[in-house]
């Protein structure tokens, strides 16, 4: 089956590629600017941040949508909350409830508790920081999702994983058909942001997400630090105060649980 | 607000306030936004510091430079709040090095904000002659990152 997807975009779909991102890298270079979404059933080397690898099994969503938004790169990182907001109200389509979806900092979907989704965004930025285009990367575990690797000291902490279908969904919906309420969602959610820009968008992800006001850990490159998620703040940084009032502004980091010892 | 709109006019009346009073350091808070305009020991002009949020305590130990890089004609800034990396994953090899020839759009570094790679590209074509962030240290927005001659 072809998804159906709203008036404007365009849709590529492959059997097989290396990456749904490197493909719109290909696209982007070639001059196209989208809107286009291009989905493939198998990736040969899927990535996610820093090139950690998503795992690409058949029968989830993988996905990358092309856009040219034309603004500056720092607003362009704000898009981050929008895609997980989108990502969040596709699985609630299908999940029949809200309240099992909660989001962590910035873009990560929680459902249960657990890792249902992955979402990588890359721009390339042109002279005067305009985005030329942004990729926006999404993965949606449907059927299938990693079983936890065996643990190793050197080892990056790994967030526990689930899918639509060990969630309770059966059957789990097909990729196509995710992607049409996916892409639906993105439809509204960026005629929203063209008009009101991030002001809607801040509440409507604060509203769901996860440990709001409440102990986290946040690790960084180099460091960990433990705080209370205080706000969330105009340009998208993770408001973290810390046990000597301390404030810190987060805008890159991995956000932990302080259970997750 | 976009806090990349700043008004110029206004940090030229501070920078002028700062010549006339013979201050080294003046630091406002307007509409959430801090602007710092201090002079630095030895230097012929005033350098700024931006701090995005009001809350937001100077965190990064950046550079008391004595001369003026933002104001070289071969600097590259950042465009954006956020972490600089050095190489395109970690371990491995930085994409460039102090003495490399790069070529107009190569890229140089990745900023990432909020889950966002942003690979900032050579301006020009020309020789590193210095690179002034570290792997995984925080940039401001206009930071300095390296100079291209």
């Amino acid at each position: 089956m072809t998804a159906r997807l709203p008036w404007g975009y365009d849709l590529i779909h492959f059997e097989e590629i290396d990456s749904t991102m490197d493909e719109a890298r290909r696209q982007a270079a070639k001059g196209v600017s989208g809107p286009l979404w291009i989905m493939a059933d198998r990736q040969t080397k899927g990535r996610g941040r820093r090139s950690r690898t998503w795992e690409s099994g058949a029968g989830n969503l993988l996905c990358t949508l092309l856009i040219n938004p034309g603004i500056a790169a720092a607003e362009a990182a704000k898009l981050s909350f929008l895609t997980a907001l989108c990502v969040g109200e596709t699985l609630d389509h299908f999940l029949g409830a809200a309240h099992r979806v909660r989001l962590k900092w910035p873009n990560d979907v929680l459902l249960d508790g657990r890792k249902a989704a992955g979402i990588l965004l890359e721009s390339v930025s042109g002279g005067g920081g305009m985005t030329e285009w942004l990729a926006i990367g999404i993965g949606i575990n449907l059927a299938r999702h990693p079983e936890p690797a065996p643990a190793s000291p050197d080892a990056a902490p790994s967030w526990p994983a689930i899918s639509l279908r060990a969630a309770g969904v059966e059957p789990p919906p097909a990729p196509e058909t995710a992607l049409e309420v996916l892409a639906a969602r993105f439809d509204a959610w960026l005629a929203l942001w063209r008009q009101q820009g991030f002001a809607p968008v801040r509440p409507a992800w604060l509203a769901r997400a996860a440990r709001f006001g409440e102990p986290i850990e946040v690790r960084l490159d180099k460091e960990t630090l433990p705080g209370i998620f205080t706000a969330l703040d105009e340009s998208g940084a993770l408001v973290l105060t810390l046990a000597d009032g301390t404030v810190r502004m987060i805008s890159a980091g991995d956000v932990f649980f302080p259970e997750q010892h | 607000m976009n806090k990349e709109k700043i008004d110029k006019d206004m940090i030229r009346a501070l920078a002028e306030l700062l010549d006339e009073t013979r201050l080294t350091e003046i630091e406002i808070e307007h509409q959430g936004l801090r602007v710092r305009v201090a002079r630095q020991p030895g230097a012929a002009a005033p350098v700024m510091h931006y701090a995005p949020g009001a809350a937001a305590p100077a965190q990064t130990a950046q550079p008391a430079a004595s001369e003026n890089l933002a104001a070289h004609p071969g600097v590259v800034t950042s465009p954006m709040v956020g972490t600089a990396y050095l190489s395109p994953e970690p371990g491995a090899t930085p994409f460039i090095a102090v003495g490399d020839a790069v070529e107009t759009g190569q890229t140089l570094f990745i900023i990432e904000a909020m889950k966002t790679m942003n690979p900032i590209a050579a301006p020009r074509s020309g020789k590193v002659v210095r690179i002034l962030v570290t792997d995984g240290h925080p940039v401001e927005f206009g930071e300095p990152l390296a100079i291209i001659e």
